[in-house]
């Protein structure tokens, strides 16, 4: 009989299976995350991929054939200089989507640095703290717009201005779940054992902030997207003739009348993916949410 | 295995504690008024010996612990940990505390990194502390696993995963895995539930027995208490108001604040009931102490000398002492408790 | 004082509270399980049921179930719930609500997450006699609410009435929340939840007097749940012990402590600390084990993987029925005839 077995008392565990298993059966009651998900995996997917199977030429200029509507020979149509909509529309993604990935990157390193320094050390929260209200009174695009007619359009510092606008959102985050979490009983339990601040920082504290600061980032990914758009719409983007989706609905304002296409396809895209990674933010915050959690185990 | 500490020597020495916390003011302007959490309190305790802590919420129990090990800081008073001054603003110092005393917290749900696996928790003492060479480690965690009596597979497992004993168990394995000489004890087995809770007294003085461990014992079971504890201390806003060996505590207190909380604590016995409250009116908040004794707005025993002149802890028996006017019109005659020494006699 | 607290079964009159195959399900992944598990029993009037068992037995869940206030996504999904021979179950939302602090009453485990801290503790008194005293006026209403309060010990009920939740001590938070189950005057049966569980143990040992006194003064019925036995034995007339959703044992008071039957009622008063009864610093007897998952219960008995008496083949196979094996006893076991005689360990320094 299993008497003997007195403290081995091993409950049939519900989650024995690998985590990436468990991370899948979470995902799967979040329809939400799951739909924007995949929506952004095939935009990746036919950003990257496109190039790679067909012959893409955003650049080509043929002023035999411009502003032509969508037909099998041209798919999306051509824009005023003969150029294919689509292929534009392939390539601005990579701009988009690169403009994304590099601002939600840095804004990840930046934030949850100083948002760590803030919340462990009373005096770098006083200055760290007074700078990141400095930067939230102002209305982001507004402010968006000063930093790159100070320091010139160009890829890098749409990015910068991404980051300078979204960092103060995740350092508050990451600061937020530092003070909480500083005081509670397991941190308390490890500071007994004799475990260091930093490591207490590392590895205690700070993981419990990266449910929430990736639902923030995730937001922030669609914010850069808009951002970018809105900057190239301004002419403040990455300069033509690179295609961006921006500067492609900038340049398609004359022709709205004659030949909407040239606007429509690059809309619907940042519609698309803004959609989408909305989505996932809203899916991850319901994930995480921890009064959602502990309804699991009544 | 730090130690060099002969059993009969105190293992842990606090001198004269204090530690004032002042209260938030609710008003501009509003003087901040200091409540002492802990107000001079003072014991040792011996190698392989428990000493329980008792008293009301309030009483300042966990703010000791917490002083004993440095996670807040006295404002006033010493700890010596087998014979060694402890420096609070003394890495050397502190880092040797946190290797010899350790602390098994009230709550397991909480106590426990919730992202961290099980086997990554008890790995942590090892690495600090550079015990020993990162090969041996998962050794002495299977090791420190078993003596608690889980087996290793349970390394894989989250905190969530386990019950609320399996998860008390861990915090046990965690606070033994550098051998210390001290572990706190904050409640232990209150968070647990009933069946479960004498499975981790036996642990808890299994482990007693085997590595020679002291324990301080904060509790509000009296049962527990007299079950597990060698010696008793009792505290009341702040202060040890009675100190003494288990036995001698639990035949004769002598502060009429111990024998209330001994009459109030129910017994499991349906044919000892009716007995009325033994006492009335609660805790007085500590911003407003009344004169002299702390506890005479409270005690059915008060003269007007409680009101006048604070009693102090002084000797009423072998090694007993309380801090009470009238300890001696408490004493059970049954032995003669001899050492009346000193004090005038209470005019009744 | 002590014919108050007598540990004598009051002169029952027909019960006012009678559950039969009550049951409470919350969904899981794999469709439903029962947290109360066909639960029959019955309350005298004017009696002192305690209801006993560890967290997620589902003696509070049992409890709300009574109140019609099983919390989502639970139900009560079956059984009957006679209260003065009207079945509760069939009642209207509506005319459920207007038994609940009316003649049912709860007063909680905690009660400082029970009152609003926003307002004032009179608010929160003549709020109820609002809901089932619509016609009495405010003046009226003040004055029972001060006389409740003198009757559950508050001082200087008048100052009390203007002050806030967060300005009075635990114990007379207490008060309060027994004020408040008893102020409109009708309360039949009171539900209490672990009412001093949060409390230190001089200020329990107040409320439970309390308890006590209004309780033979009042005639009323009183469940009382606790996981600590400790308290059953100061307090009630009839103790039902819960285990995994089923009742194990119910016994009168004197019975139960004395010759418990059932091996986990054994288990929990032997594994019990006594004072002056267990010799210091040697092994409390032990329960192994722990609480079966709710939601995947055993086959057999519930209580058969920690059971040091189970009996492969019988005490798997079925969970046993909760059998009456004198007037007032019952047991869910299928040995408890063969069990050997309970002794307490180091016994004879009892009584």
């Amino acid at each position: 009989m299993m008497k003997s077995a007195d403290a081995t008392e091993v409950l049939p565990s519900p989650h024995a299976r690998s985590g990436l298993w468990t991370l899948w059966s979470m995902m799967r009651s979040e329809p939400m995350l799951l739909g924007g998900g995949a929506v952004l995996l095939l935009l990746v997917l036919a950003a990257v991929l496109i190039p790679v199977v067909m012959a893409i030429d955003p650049l080509s200029i043929n002023v035999t054939q411009k502003l032509l509507p969508p037909s099998p020979e041209h798919w999306l149509g051509t824009d005023e200089f003969g150029r294919e909509v689509f292929d534009r529309l392939v390539i601005g993604a990579h701009l988009s989507l690169r403009v994304g990935f590099a601002a939600t990157a840095l804004t990840a390193l930046v934030g949850i640095t100083l948002g760590a320094l803030s919340g462990q050390y009373r005096l770098a929260d006083s200055i760290i703290g007074r700078f990141s209200d400095a930067l939230m009174i102002f209305p982001g695009f507004v402010l968006a717009i000063m930093i790159l007619a100070a320091i010139g359009p160009s890829e890098f510092n749409v990015v910068l201005a991404v980051v300078v606008l979204y960092v103060p959102r995740v350092i508050r985050t990451v600061r937020a779940s530092i003070i909480e979490y500083r005081s509670a009983d397991f941190v308390q339990a490890a500071r007994a054992v004799g475990v260091g601040d930093m490591r207490l920082l590392v590895v205690h504290i700070l993981p419990k902030s990266f449910g929430p600061v990736m639902v923030q980032l995730t937001f922030g990914f669609a914010w850069a997207i808009l951002v970018e758009a809105g900057l190239s719409f301004l002419g403040l983007g990455p300069p033509p003739p690179d295609p961006s989706w921006g500067n492609m609905i900038s340049a398609a304002r004359e022709f709205i009348r004659t030949a909407p296409w040239i606007m429509i396809a690059p809309g619907l895209m940042i519609t698309a993916t803004v959609l989408s990674l909305n989505l996932i933010g809203d899916g991850l915050r319901d994930l995480l949410d921890p009064r959602l959690q502990s309804q699991v185990n009544p | 295995m730090t130690t060099n500490t002969a059993p009969g020597d105190p293992v842990l020495t606090v001198k004269n504690l204090i530690k004032h916390y002042s209260l938030k003011t609710t008003l501009p302007g509003q003087r901040r008024t200091k409540v002492p959490a802990v107000d001079g309190v003072s014991f040792d305790i011996e190698a392989g010996t428990t000493m329980a802590l008792v008293g009301e919420s309030g009483c300042g129990k966990p703010t000791t612990a917490k002083l004993v090990l440095q996670l807040e800081q006295a404002d006033q008073g010493e700890v010596w940990l087998s014979g060694e001054r402890i420096e609070a603003d003394a890495r050397h110092s502190v880092r040797r505390l946190r290797r010899n005393a350790q602390m098994v917290f009230q709550d397991p749900y909480a106590s426990l990194t919730p992202h961290m696996r099980v086997s990554a928790i008890l790995r942590e003492p090892f690495i600090v502390h550079r015990i020993c060479s990162s090969g041996e480690i998962d050794k002495r965690v299977a090791k420190v696993l078993e003596s608690v009596g889980l087996s290793g597979e349970i390394g894989r497992r989250f905190p969530h995963e386990l019950s609320g004993g399996q998860r008390q168990r861990i915090s046990i394995a965690r606070a033994i895995a550098v051998e210390p000489a001290l572990v706190i004890c904050d409640e232990p087995v209150s968070a647990l539930d009933v069946s479960i809770r004498s499975q981790i007294v036996n642990l808890l003085l299994d482990l007693q027995q085997s590595r020679g461990l002291a324990y301080l014992f904060i509790s509000h079971d009296l049962g527990l208490v007299e079950h597990i504890s060698d010696t008793v201390a009792v505290m009341y806003l702040g202060k040890i108001v009675e100190t003494a060996p288990s036995r001698v505590f639990f035949a004769n207190p002598r502060h009429p604040y111990s024998a209330a909380l001994l009459a109030s604590s129910p017994t499991p016995d349906p044919r000892q009931r009716g007995r009325p409250a033994a006492l009335r009116g609660e805790i007085s908040n500590m911003g407003e102490l009344p004169s002299g004794c702390r506890f005479r707005l409270r005690c059915p025993m008060a003269i007007s000398k409680c009101a006048e002149v604070e009693p102090l802890l002084r000797p009423v028996g072998e090694g007993h002492f309380a801090a009470c006017h009238r300890s001696e019109d408490m004493a059970v005659p049954i032995p003669a408790s001899g050492q009346a020494s000193g004090s005038a006699p209470p005019g009744t | 004082m002590s014919p108050l607290r007598s540990a004598n079964a009051p002169i029952a009159q027909g019960p006012i509270l009678d559950l039969a195959q009550v049951e409470v399900r919350f969904p899981s992944a794999r469709g439903t399980f029962a947290v109360v598990d066909r639960v029959d029993l019955s309350v005298a009037h004017g009696e002192v049921l305690g209801l006993v068992g560890e967290s997620g037995c589902g003696k509070s869940m049992l409890a709300r179930s009574i109140m019609g206030l099983v919390p989502p996504p639970g139900v009560t999904t079956g059984g009957t719930m006679l209260f003065n021979g009207v079945d509760m179950v069939g009642l209207s939302k509506d005319e459920r609500r207007r038994l609940r602090g009316d003649r049912i009453a709860v007063v909680p485990q905690e009660p400082m997450t029970s009152l609003n801290p926003t307002l004032r503790i009179g608010d929160q008194l003549t709020e109820v006699l609002r809901a089932h005293r619509p016609t009495m006026s405010s003046d009226e209403r003040r004055a029972r609410a001060l006389v409740v309060m003198e009757q559950v010990g508050i001082q200087f009920a008048e100052q009390r009435l203007s002050q806030y939740p967060h300005e009075l001590s635990g114990g007379i938070r207490q008060r309060v929340m027994i004020a408040m189950a008893l102020i409109c005057g009708g309360v039949e049966l009171l539900i209490a939840d672990e009412p001093t569980t949060a409390l230190d143990v001089t200020i329990q040992a107040q409320i439970l007097e309390l308890f006590m006194q209004l309780q033979s003064e009042q005639k009323m019925a009183v469940i009382l749940i606790t996981h600590d036995l400790a308290v059953i034995a100061q307090t009630a007339h009839r103790v039902a012990v819960m285990y995994a959703g089923n009742i194990v044992e119910l016994a009168p008071v004197l019975d139960l402590f004395d010759v418990p039957r059932h091996p986990y009622t054994r288990g929990l008063l032997e594994s019990m600390p006594r004072r002056g009864i267990s010799a210091s610093k040697t092994h409390l007897a032990t329960i192994s084990g722990s609480v079966p998952d709710p939601s995947n219960p055993p086959a057999g008995c519930r209580f058969f993987d920690r059971c040091q008496f189970a009996v492969k083949g019988t005490c798997d196979a079925e969970n046993p029925a909760l059998e009456q094996i004198t007037e007032d006893r019952w047991v869910r076991c299928f040995r408890w005839r063969e069990l050997p005689e309970f002794v307490l360990a180091d016994a004879g320094a009892g009584s």
